[in-house]
């Protein structure tokens, strides 16, 4: 798994290129930890170029957003291929995270003010 | 009998798994939405075997069966009795600050395989997982 990160103001677009599993789950956490820590509120996480999910990689998600509940902020998934997205969706991810066609769409409607 | 190979039990080896699985199953009309789902339901029972059991012979044997319709994987470690059918589903109908983080993995596996089965076998855990090729 690869993560590019570009930062606009506060808000943040990751994109992620891969699997997030069992063992590249940490990166993910670690990354979205330091942009966060760094200030960011709006997280983009693009989707677009990853082929798996896990349960360890669900589980960064649902801490960010829990973290997010203290801290303030907010999180989007750009761009989920249709395989990825039906893991999501068996977790209940769609209930509190909106999903975007695409990263430029999300750009657009998410980060808004940014 | 199918073909069966031995694993150490590491978080390491579940890329090692994964691949021998692929191989066994390439020549099978396998589409990529159902690969997705047998790699995760793979991934989250070795996982779960590595973090929670205590055991005799830290090894996991994963066995490849499959005819013209199913995959039939076996997974089978050495640690204390472990069902993993009895592990109670995570409530996913409760708001994101009560939701508990754990738990999604044993959840995952029940809802991807079209089949699962556990029995403990003398000193050993199997869950023997049935995905059906032609859904």
């Amino acid at each position: 798994m690869n993560i590019k990160v570009e930062r606009i103001d506060n808000c943040a677009i990751l994109y992620i290129e891969g699997e997030i599993d069992s063992i590249t789950s940490k990166d993910l956490e670690e990354e979205i930890n330091v942009i966060m820590d760094n200030g960011v509120k709006k997280i983009i996480l693009g989707f677009e170029r990853v082929t798996y999910i896990s349960s360890a990689g669900i589980r960064v998600v649902f801490m960010t957003l829990q973290k997010m509940l203290k801290t303030g902020g907010s999180l989007a998934i750009a761009g989920s291929t249709p395989d990825v997205k039906e893991i999501l969706e068996i977790v209940g991810l769609q209930n509190f995270v909106n999903f975007y066609k695409d990263i430029t769409d999300a750009k657009k409607s998410f980060f808004g003010e940014c | 009998m199918g073909l069966s190979k031995t694993f150490p039990a590491t978080l390491e080896a579940i890329t090692d798994i994964k691949d021998y699985i692929l191989e066994n199953i390439g020549k099978l009309n396998v589409n990529k939405n159902k690969q997705t789902k047998i790699m995760l339901a793979v991934e989250e029972l070795v996982v779960n075997i590595i973090n929670y059991a205590n055991m005799k012979k830290p090894e996991i044997v994963i066995e490849v069966n499959k005819d013209s319709y199913r995959l039939i994987l076996k997974i089978i470690d050495y640690g204390e009795p472990f069902n993993p059918l009895e592990v109670e589903d995570p409530d996913i109908s409760l708001g994101i600050e009560e939701r508990k983080i754990g738990g999604l993995g044993i959840f995952l596996v029940k809802k991807v395989v079209d089949e699962i089965y556990y029995k403990r076998e003398d000193d050993k855990n199997c869950v023997i997982l049935i995905f059906n090729l032609n859904s």
